[in-house]
């Protein structure tokens, strides 16, 4: 799929009902770019960092989503993007020979330049996912009932944000700067708006979840929760619908309830049921 | 905000400037000022009127935003002035309570044919006549085709309109516009994002606070602490449960699921 209609589809979709699979197609999306061969979405808040997708070589890699790092502020190019490129991102590169000039003076850091931020040896991109309005500035309550989560500090973008990290083949830097210029940064407000929408949510906690990772639960576990989510049925019945054991069904149920609390519409919300209509489009292993 | 870059293609265009502009998380004059031009690069328009359903009466309209483009055109023809025209629309557009009016203007009659579009085709229009007499300027229809779009929420009066006039001449173009599948994707989405903004179900009407604040309960708590928070006692919770129900109408085991979908839209 090309970047228009990539960027077409992130637009429409609903951003608390579809997350999971939004955030698969933001990650898709920016792979779509030429010379990009990976991205990683990352949450990152005051203290930690957590890698909520992880798509490299046109594939998911759920083994590795959802791993907390530690925020190293400010000596990486994560956080001085954050906190000095919101509005362009940067272009991390590494070694010692120079950089070349990017179309439309595209900000670069190396070694050199930046002697503070850490550079690793991969040629990347890290684009905060921002939206163009002014997010310091709280919206007047009373437009939207959603706004109302805007006024708490841990709200603000600065704090808590998206970032995609994109690694670039170094050859092809300049083509993929060009593509930024075209479609980049209109891809990353459309998703830089998607994604406010999630974190300004007030009752975003109750299904996002940085650290939340879908691709842990087992197939039983996923078959159980998503049959009792549809049909709401008592374990003796989905028991005899999934045709397993009842013991094997109260073990899994309270395998979860152990793991993720005993509110089972959360975890259903959280793995993406209610605004799920085709389960294999959200890239995650299916039953 | 950052401006958005020009494409060739309108409709990509257009939908940039909806899914970045039109967003729950924008103030009013910008999200409206952003669909109106929006509508207008789409359909290569020269001026734009949005307006919404006002939150108060829930049957009224009010202008948002009234965009004359005096500048170039979307697609570049150069027109007779240079720079976008914004002021304000008429500050307050009565709809009927009912189909048969009495209608005092066209957003009236258009609100009640149900249809996202309402074609109305010169001052000759039977549509015109539906207008109550005293109310009806036959000048204003003359010499023009006049849209109406309409996007509805579930109520009888739509959440928002946009209306915009054209030369009869060029109208054509712009049906064709309008039946088309680019219109018909970017249409779905601006209605999305209204609602996101707006968000008003319907079928919460009633309820009281105490009742949204059980549901908010039903959606993210267990019995227990549901019980602790409102301070009532368990076999009361279930009670107020089991009534909500019955007024949702829906069977009690669906009802957190029914409480999450209103919470998301909160």
């Amino acid at each position: 799929m090309d970047t228009p209609s990539i960027t077409q589809q992130i637009a429409r979709l609903n951003a608390l009902t579809e997350m999971g699979l939004l955030f698969d197609t933001v990650c898709r999306a920016w792979v779509t770019a030429p010379g990009c061969t990976g991205a990683r979405l990352i949450h990152a808040d005051g203290a930690n960092r957590h890698q909520i997708r992880y798509y490299f070589d046109g594939t998911f890699d759920h083994t590795r989503v959802s791993r907390p790092m530690r925020n190293l502020r400010p000596l990486d190019p994560l956080s001085y993007a954050l906190e000095g490129k919101k509005d362009t991102g940067v272009v991390v590169w590494p070694g010692d020979d120079d950089p070349p000039v990017l179309p439309g003076g595209f900000p670069v850091i190396t070694p050199k330049d930046v002697a503070h931020v850490q550079v690793r040896n991969h040629c990347r991109a890290v684009m905060p996912l921002s939206w163009g309005h002014d997010l310091s500035k709280p919206v007047p309550l009373g437009q939207s009932s959603s706004s109302a989560a805007t006024l708490e500090p841990m709200n603000l973008l600065n704090a808590n944000a998206l970032v995609i990290n994109a690694t670039i083949n170094p050859d092809r830097i300049i083509e993929w700067a060009e593509w930024m210029r075209e479609h980049g940064f209109v891809l990353k407000h459309v998703c830089g708006e998607r994604m406010t929408r999630v974190l300004r949510h007030p009752h975003r906690d109750f299904w996002y979840d940085p650290e939340f990772s879908p691709s842990a639960l087992s197939v039983v576990e996923r078959q159980y929760l998503r049959l009792w989510w549809e049909t709401k049925l008592p374990e003796t019945k989905l028991a005899e619908l999934l045709e397993l054991d009842p013991k094997t069904i109260a073990k899994t149920r309270r395998g979860l309830v152990e793991r993720y609390g005993d509110n089972l519409h959360r975890l259903a919300c959280r793995m993406g049921y209610m605004g799920a209509t085709n389960e294999d489009s959200s890239g995650i292993p299916t039953l | 905000m950052t401006p958005i870059l020009e494409t060739p293609n309108r409709w990509i265009s257009a939908t940039a400037q909806v899914a970045i502009g039109v967003s729950a998380n924008s103030e009013a004059t910008q999200t409206y000022r952003a669909l109106a031009l929006a509508l207008i690069t789409a359909l290569n328009l020269r001026s734009c009127l949005i307006t919404v359903r006002d939150r108060e009466t829930n049957q009224h309209h009010v202008s948002m935003s009234m965009i004359r483009l005096n500048g170039h055109l979307p697609n570049g023809e150069a027109t007779y002035a240079s720079q976008y025209l914004i002021q304000d629309g008429p500050e307050f557009i009565p709809i009927a309570d009912n189909p048969d009016g009495p209608h005092l203007n066209m957003h009236s009659v258009a609100a009640w044919t149900k249809s996202r579009l309402t074609v109305v085709d010169g001052h000759l229009d039977p549509m015109v006549r539906q207008i109550t007499s005293a109310y009806r300027y036959i000048d204003e229809w003359v010499g023009k085709t006049s849209f109406f779009v309409n996007w509805y929420d579930g109520r009888d009066v739509p959440l928002c309109t946009a209306s915009f006039g054209i030369r009869p001449a060029q109208a054509g173009a712009l049906r064709e516009d309008l039946d088309s599948t680019e219109w018909s994707e970017l249409y779905q989405l601006v209605g999305q994002r209204l609602i996101e903004r707006r968000p008003d179900p319907v079928e919460l009407d009633g309820l009281s606070d105490r009742d949204l604040e059980v549901l908010t309960c039903l959606a993210r708590d267990s019995i227990e602490d549901a019980a602790e928070k409102l301070a009532i006692t368990k076999s009361s919770y279930l009670r107020r449960r089991r009534e909500l129900a019955r007024r949702m109408n829906v069977a009690i085991e669906q009802l957190p699921t029914e409480a999450i979908r209103w919470i998301l839209q909160a």
